[in-house]
């Protein structure tokens, strides 16, 4: 049977949210409330409105350009050998996002539950399904990026019970802050969010009634605004702020303190669903990467870069270990975000628009 | 291909296992209770119960000094046959000791570690808890499951509240509010441990005053945080006689609390309406006119109760119903962390109890 290699707008939809959600879920309480304290709930609005005002201004944009795929874009806009060389620094920064990920999935799963676990194991174990997932085709990915979707839901209804006994003083006074911290505050939204810009790489593979199907997918970040928006503010009405801000993984917390009458320990649950998460992300990732080195070396398959990216992964991640080392190598991830996920499209874009109009006249 | 990706999945199946993080039951020992004490040195001094292997043994008591929590645990391991395993904990007695200073310190470890259970119930204990756990306990076998029955019920009849090592922290965590526990003695007559009531804390600080078990009752109602049974007996007539017939039992269906301090900071003001049931009344017969005649004697009679137990949290700087909180939220700009707990002693209180008899049960 010939697969088509096209995604719907739906598909798309949940391509880009589950590139979006991944080890965020459980880092972003922390990090967006040591600086903004108890209104981290506005820095988080306020980031993920701005993001989806963007990805708006993307779709707008891709949509005058004509030309569909992102990295040939780059290379109408600057020439071919700025070009490549650009299509050669994403794919450096795609290594480090997946570098970054790794490792940080690895953090959590060795911290939380598997203590005595050689790291490299784990690694393994989270690398070799993905290199199998991400071999596929455009369609598997986004098919199971929906299935996988379904798990969703399931983390907010396992949250509900905190709203039994909230607190609601966590939130007053509101704006405490000062504007200034809500702002700084933007910088640890930003990193939840990163892979909003995946709807730059995917939408290629939109291929029929473009506009339409565009639009559609152009919202998801809306609706992965209003989940982490429900996680966050979960947190808060359960934690005092000191508290949140000393517990590494809030929502592992709370489920871990919540019991319910046949089934204790909803953590590990929860975190089982979230491996499958973090995974979908990942894989979403190593897609773009492995896609985008197909044409920058100008291979058949995408499949060899897998086995080469993957590999560079899990060797540099090996050498990583130390605390310090893990943040360090966290540590850049913002700065460089925002070069690559909002200033270079949003430059390459408005470039290569007037660009070419110039040459039309 | 397709025979390589089946080889793959054969030689996966054996990563599966996760043999290294493997907890054995047969391997460990589940502690149920632990109690902990401070030496005069500043050690940590653990006392573990855990269960019997076989039905019918006897209970597994170990006592051990260490330097910090984990080292406590360490040397524990160096006397039992097993790995001490805390997943399982039901009960941690604090002995006073321990909280003469500051008592998170000591939590920190329980509460953070992923293996430890944040349901496990916290008590403070009046005398060590080494001597609480050591102690025989008339006609119990099995000392842990005594130890979390005893907080149970007394949670059930709302005389303390459910204070699970999760709550406990996020109180602790709080600046603007104060931690209570539920507060343990024991009785030599009578070879029993006693609920006496709750225990009061300053910031992170046993106070040395508590809530004896009449005013925690009193407590719970104005911190909504009643369970379904809240009885209450108080002595309504002086002239009956027999003496029972001057005393009235009731039950407290539904209790709103609503505690407010005004934006200047000078007065406190407690509005408690109670819906209740008659239990138990000597006189057996309580028309129109009785009922009425009753609530305005339990509505003064718990207004002044109310008024007691307040009294009581102010002199101890026990800010435990947390209005530091509420002024925190939502006075920010009169909200003082240093001078708060001067501010809170000269409250002055001004209380209204309403009461609402909705049944008299199965009396006429």
């Amino acid at each position: 049977m010939q697969i088509k290699n096209e995604v719907t707008g739906w598909q798309l939809f949940y391509l880009v949210v589950q590139t979006q959600v991944g080890i965020g879920v459980l880092s972003m309480q922390k990090d967006i409330s040591i600086v903004s304290r108890n209104d981290a709930w506005i820095s988080l609005a306020i980031g993920g409105i701005l993001i989806q005002l963007l990805l708006l201004v993307f779709l707008w944009l891709l949509l005058r350009a004509g030309e569909v795929d992102y990295f040939i874009l780059l290379e109408k806009a600057f020439g071919q050998i700025i070009g490549k060389l650009l299509a050669a620094c994403y794919l450096a920064y795609f290594i480090y996002i997946l570098l970054v990920s790794n490792l940080s999935f690895i953090k959590v799963i060795s911290e939380w539950i598997y203590m005595d676990t050689p790291r490299w194991i784990l690694m393994l174990l989270f690398l070799i399904p993905a290199v199998y997932c991400a071999s596929g085709k455009v369609v598997h990915i986004a098919r199971f990026s929906m299935l996988v979707s379904i798990i969703l839901p399931v983390l907010v209804m396992l949250l509900i019970p905190v709203y039994s006994t909230p607190n609601y003083t966590h939130f007053f006074p509101i704006g405490s802050e000062g504007a200034g911290q809500i702002l700084k505050g933007l910088e640890a939204t930003l990193l939840a969010y990163i892979g909003f810009e995946s709807f730059l790489y995917f939408s290629k593979y939109v291929r029929s009634n473009r506009e339409k199907e565009l639009k559609k997918a152009a919202f998801s970040t809306l609706f992965v605004t209003v989940f982490y928006l429900f996680l966050l503010i979960s947190t808060q009405v359960y934690f005092h702020i000191e508290e949140l801000v000393i517990v590494p993984y809030a929502v592992l917390y709370i489920l871990k303190s919540l019991s319910f009458v046949i089934v204790d320990r909803i953590d590990l649950i929860f975190l089982s669903l979230w491996i499958v998460i973090v995974l979908t992300s990942f894989v979403n990732f190593l897609f773009i990467a492995s896609n985008e080195s197909k044409n920058l070396f100008n291979l058949k398959s995408h499949k060899r870069p897998i086995i080469f990216i993957v590999f560079a992964v899990f060797v540099t991640s090996l050498f990583i270990k130390e605390k310090q080392e893990i943040i360090g190598v966290q540590t850049a991830l913002p700065a460089v975000a925002i070069i690559f996920t909002v200033i270079l499209p949003l430059g390459t874009l408005c470039f290569y628009l007037l660009f070419r109009k110039e040459k039309e006249i | 291909m397709k025979r390589a990706i089946f080889l793959l999945h054969v030689v996966l199946i054996f990563f599966l296992a996760a043999c290294w993080d493997q907890n054995l039951l047969k391997d460990t020992q589940l502690v149920y209770t632990a109690g902990y004490d401070q030496t005069e040195e500043g050690d940590i001094q653990a006392t573990t119960l855990a269960p019997p292997v076989e039905e019918g043994g006897v209970e597994n008591e170990v006592t051990v000094t260490g330097h910090s929590m984990l080292d406590t645990m360490y040397e524990m391991d160096l006397r039992i046959a097993e790995y001490a395993n805390f997943s399982k904990l039901q009960t941690v007695l604090i002995g006073e000791s321990l909280a003469a200073d500051s008592v998170y310190p000591f939590l920190d470890e329980l509460y953070r570690n992923p293996d430890s259970n944040l349901h496990a119930r916290l008590a403070l204990v009046a005398l060590p808890a080494v001597d609480l756990l050591s102690s025989e306990i008339e006609t119990q076998k099995n000392k842990s499951e005594y130890f979390k029955g005893i907080l149970e019920s007394s949670e059930l009849t709302s005389v303390i509240p459910y204070m699970s090592l999760q709550e406990a922290c996020t109180i602790i965590f709080s600046p603007e509010r104060d931690l209570y526990l539920p507060y343990i003695t024991y009785d030599e007559k009578t070879k029993r441990a006693k609920i006496a009531g709750l225990a009061l804390f300053h910031q992170k600080k046993f106070t040395e005053e508590y809530l004896n078990t009449e005013e925690s009752v009193i407590f719970n109602i104005l911190n909504n945080d009643i369970e379904e049974v809240a009885r209450i007996t108080r002595r309504v007539h002086e002239d009956r006689n027999p003496e029972v017939e001057n005393w009235i039992t009731i039950e407290v269906k539904d209790a709103k609390s609503n505690l407010k301090v005004n934006r200047q900071l000078s007065k406190l003001r407690a509005e408690v309406t109670l819906e209740i049931v008659v239990l138990e009344y000597g006189q057996n017969k309580i028309t129109n006119k009785k009922e009425e005649e009753l609530t305005n004697i339990l509505s003064d009679l718990l207004a002044e109760d109310i008024r007691r137990v307040l009294k009581k949290l102010q002199s101890s700087k026990s800010d435990a119903l947390g209005l530091g909180s509420q002024v925190a939220s939502f006075n920010a700009e009169r909200w003082d962390e240093a001078t708060w707990s001067e501010t809170y002693q000269q409250l002055d209180q001004e209380v209204d109890v309403d009461i609402k008899l909705i049944s008299t049960g199965i009396i006429e």
